[in-house]
Order: C-alpha cells, then structure tokens, then sequence
C-alpha cells in the first residue's frame, strides 16, 4: 500500500524577531531531518513580506509565525512541532 | 531623577514618575546608520555607532549594548549563518556533530565575537552609562543549550535527562561567565534571554531550567546588578516558574497577556516589562498605531515595577518614526510629535475652536487616539460621561481623535501636548490623568457656575 503524501508549508515573516528566528531554524532543521527518511513528504518555505498576504495562504488560520501547515491544515502557530506527532502523521496511509 | 534611576527603581519594582521606557534596539540600529546586519553584527564600530543613533533618536530610558542570542554559541563552534536584514541563525549544533561536551569551552574575552562585543559594551557604556540604563543581553541557558545540542534537546529531555542536565549545568555556567564579562564592561542590567523555554512545559521548565536560571540570578544579584529573565513567544504557563528563578524582571512579547504577567510578577514582588507588537503595531502599523498600543501598555503597567519595552529585538525595517511616536508619547510629547509628523498634511486643514466665553453651555474637549481602541481613552471618556450626565444641557462634550487631522489641528490649537487630556471650556485641566468622576464633576460644576454669573 503506498504512503500517502504530504505537503509541510512553513510559513515566516520576513524581518523575524530573534525569538521567531531561533524557532523558525528548530522547525527547518526538524523536518530537514524528517524529508531525509521519508520520501513522502515535501517541505515549501514561503517568507511573507507583508501581513496583507496572509490571507493568500491556504489554512492559515492563527496568524503567529512561524507557521506549519500540512496538506492545507496549520498545525503550529509559533512553536515547533511535536516530532511524535509528525511522525505518527507521516505513517499515514 | 534621571533615566537610568527610573529604570533601575522600576526594574526593583518601585514607583516610578512615570514607566521607563526601553527599546530593544538590536539589528535595527544597523538600518538607522545604513549598513547591513551582518557588517553590524561584526563591527564594534558599527555596534557603538548604532546604539549612539538609537539614544539620539529614540530617547530612552535603557538600551541593550547588543541584542545577538548567538555570541556565546559562535564562541563555541556553532556554525552561524548571517543575513542582511536579521540577526545570524545558528546553522550546526557542535554536540550533534560529535562533539563531546567535556571538549566544550566556556567563552572568554578572547573567543569567537567576544572582542568585538566588549570592546563596543565598554564604549556604549562610557558614553551613556551615566544618562541611561545599559542592559547587557545573555542567552538563556535553555536556547544555548539549544543551540549547542539542535532539535534533539527535545527528544533527549525524556529519553536522556542526565544528558539534557549535564549540557544545562554547562550552559549556566556559560551564562555567569558571560555576566561577569558584561558587568565588568560596565552595564547596569543583565537580561538572561530565553525565548526557547515558551516551548516546553512547566514541568519541563523545573526540571531542565529553573535550578541553572536560579543560579545565574543569584550570581547577577553577587555581582550588584538587576537580572531580567526574558522569554519570548506563547511561555504563559511558565511565568509562574520564571519568577520562582528569582529575577528581578520578567519581560515578555505580545503573545502573554500583559495584565497576566504585572498580576503574577507582582505577587512575587518583581517587576515587568513589555510588550509592543513587534510586527503588527512597529512593523506593519502607523505611528498613532504605536502611540495607542504605548497607551495601553503603560495603562496595564501602572507606575510601579513596569518598564514599557517592544515584545522582543526591534525587526530590522521597522519605520523610525513608529519608534520615535512611542518615544513622544513616553515623554509626553504626543502633540509636538504629530505637530511634525503632518507638518505637510495639516496645511489647509482649519479648526475653528468655539468662542468658550459666549457659548452658553460649557463645552468639554477630549483629545485622545480613539477611546474604541486605546484603554486611557475609554476611561476618560467614561469619566466625562458620567460626570457630565448630571449638568444635562449645561454641558456638551465632544471626542477628538487624533487618528483624523482635524483633531490634531484642534489639539495644537488648545496647546495639548499629550493624549488623553481634558479640557473645559477652552482650560486644560487633566493630562494623561483618568479623574474621578467625582473630582471631575466638581471641576464641571465651577465652569457651569462660572458661565452662570456673567
């Protein structure tokens, strides 16, 4: 049976303060790490240079940043997500 | 008293005038002397030029020397990776790489950035140190403990607790030394920043921070200076703890309730700080934007133990003239601050103030932002209200928000200089003062029987 696919977005404003900096590399270098073992998913990084264009973006519900949305459904808002939990999502099928 | 006076009463929780106000100046001030972060972040020259630019401009009360939570990580081989508009991103964790943490070495003046930081810290602080509060900025053992393990540190906190332990011990250890180098360079705060500890839970927070945070306030407080504990993001179920660590300060960002905060700090006899919206209200907003958000701030405060600060660094592009609203504010200058933001834009707009003396009501003016958005602005216009009720027709009040320019144009015309301010029948009478209803009638009541004899 194959692996269903998923589509990781994190979405970041550009000019972070240093907080969303450092939360914002933990969750890049996490599902870095993550794409290495799973061919299953894809990781999008978008920047945004302006609150306006947050309504541009598909399920972005709370807008704290930076944001992981996963197949169009926001996960985190400002803080990184739980790894067992992504985890227990890629072994979906 | 003088600013640094008003930070350091503040910071030990005692009445102040008014509430200091300290601006996290960090990046930023390399956008105010045009160069980019990374030439900044690697310059004393620049770093002192900076700073200097941000007191010239903005006025503070308190000012970081330096706002970079990634100089002690570089001093020990983190990789950092420097952009031109940001602070540098730790970009390889030495411990993930092998590194054993017995060969890691705590940073002394001569490592990594240290020079560069201190010579600027001696500098900054010779130069301001006897007007305003020098703050020097540590990172927090957690975020360092981050830095130097990677992601992994949240796994290892529940399968390797030992481990987790041994690298914080080492990272409080990274932190007093930090301190005393700082101190020695001449700030007056220490503020431990540790913006990764909203990520993890309060029972995580005492096993993995609270005993090295404790013990790095202890040594702030050997040293004779004030310790700030500084967390950034969602950490409002941690406060409790972060106060138990024994600081003399908790600072926090927009996503804490400020009033939450002011409650659970002064339960434990310390003081707070923050928390301007960094990107909603400095960024993306207009100055009146900041002034209200400013307002609200210091309404929630008060005067005792509360030091009025953004959320966290100030981002890169953040329009100066936001930061120098918040600054005329503070100084209660709200007045001569529009008067030149809209020098151009008020030209042809006429106010035409009422003849006070031959109206036969007595007329109330309030200037304030917008009493639907800034909490001092409702409360005087509450005050007004209730107060005025009684007169019936003897009385008419009227709102001016300054968000429109006709309100401005009134507002300089009556010689306000600062919102909110009530003025009767053409007289100031209250500035930034929410009355009593009472005490307001009284004054009320003196105008209508004023108006009464003539």
């Amino acid at each position: 049976m194959k692996r269903k696919n998923f589509t990781i977005q994190v979405i970041s404003l550009k000019n972070p303060c240093s907080a969303c900096l450092i939360v914002g590399g933990a969750v890049n270098e996490m599902l870095d790490k993550l794409k290495k073992d799973h061919e299953n998913i894809k990781v999008e990084r978008l920047v945004l240079e302006d609150l306006r264009q947050v309504h541009s973006v598909k399920g972005l519900e709370v807008e704290k940043f930076p944001a992981v949305i996963i197949n169009g459904e926001q996960i985190t808002a400002g803080s990184i997500p739980s790894k067992k939990y992504l985890l227990s999502m890629l072994a979906e099928k | 008293m003088n600013s640094k006076q008003l930070v350091l009463n503040a910071i030990h929780n005692k009445e102040t005038e008014r509430a200091p106000w300290v601006p996290f100046v960090g990046c930023h001030a390399a956008a105010l002397i045009g160069v980019g972060a990374e030439e900044y972040f690697k310059s004393s020259e620049n770093i002192v030029n900076g700073v200097l630019k941000a007191y010239e401009r903005y006025r503070p009360d308190g000012i970081p020397f330096l706002f970079d939570l990634q100089v002690e990580a570089e001093a020990m081989g983190c990789g950092l990776k420097y952009a031109a508009d940001n602070p540098p991103s730790v970009v390889t964790h030495p411990l993930e790489q092998g590194v054993k943490l017995e060969d890691l070495k705590i940073p002394g003046e001569n490592d990594g950035r240290f020079p560069i930081v201190l010579k600027a810290a001696r500098a900054i602080c010779g130069e301001l140190g006897d007007k305003i509060a020098v703050y020097g900025l540590v990172t927090g053992p957690f975020t360092l403990a981050l830095h130097l393990m990677g992601t992994d540190i949240f796994y290892e906190m529940a399968d390797d607790p030992d481990r987790v332990n041994d690298v914080m011990k080492f990272c409080m250890k990274v932190c007093i030394n930090t301190s005393k180098l700082y101190t020695d360079a001449g700030v007056d705060v220490i503020a431990v920043v540790d913006p990764m500890t909203s990520q993890i839970s309060p029972k995580n927070f005492r096993e993995f921070v609270s005993p090295y945070a404790t013990e790095v306030f202890k040594y702030i407080k050997s040293l004779g200076k004030a310790g700030s504990f500084f967390v950034c993001g969602n950490a409002k179920n941690n406060i409790e703890e972060m106060c138990k660590c024994g600081p003399d300060n908790i600072s926090i960002d927009e996503n804490i309730p400020l009033e939450y905060v002011v409650d659970i700090c002064h339960k434990y006899g310390i003081s707070a700080g923050g928390n301007i919206k960094l990107t909603v209200t400095m960024l993306f907003g207009t100055p009146e934007d900041n002034i209200r958000d400013a307002e609200n701030c210091m309404a929630v405060g008060g005067k005792k133990g509360y030091i009025l600060s953004p959320g966290c660094d100030i981002p890169f592009a953040v329009p100066p003239r936001n930061i120098e609203a918040i600054s005329g504010c503070v100084h209660g200058e709200v007045a001569d601050f529009l008067e030149t933001e809209y020098s151009n834009t008020l030209e042809g707009i006429e106010y035409r103030l009422p003849d006070y003396a031959a109206e036969k009501q007595v007329i109330i003016d309030v200037i304030t932002l917008d009493s639907d958005s800034c909490a001092p602005c409702q409360y005087v216009m509450e005050a007004v209200r209730a107060a005025a009720e009684p007169f019936r027709d003897k009385v008419r009040y009227m709102e001016h928000k300054i968000k429109e320019k006709e309100s401005v144009a009134c507002m300089l015309k009556l010689g306000v200089k600062n919102i909110p301010t009530i003025v009767v029948d053409g007289q100031i009478k209250y500035v930034s003062i929410i009355p009593g209803v009472e005490k307001l009638q009284e004054c009320i009541k003196e105008a209508v029987d004023a108006k009464g004899k003539k």
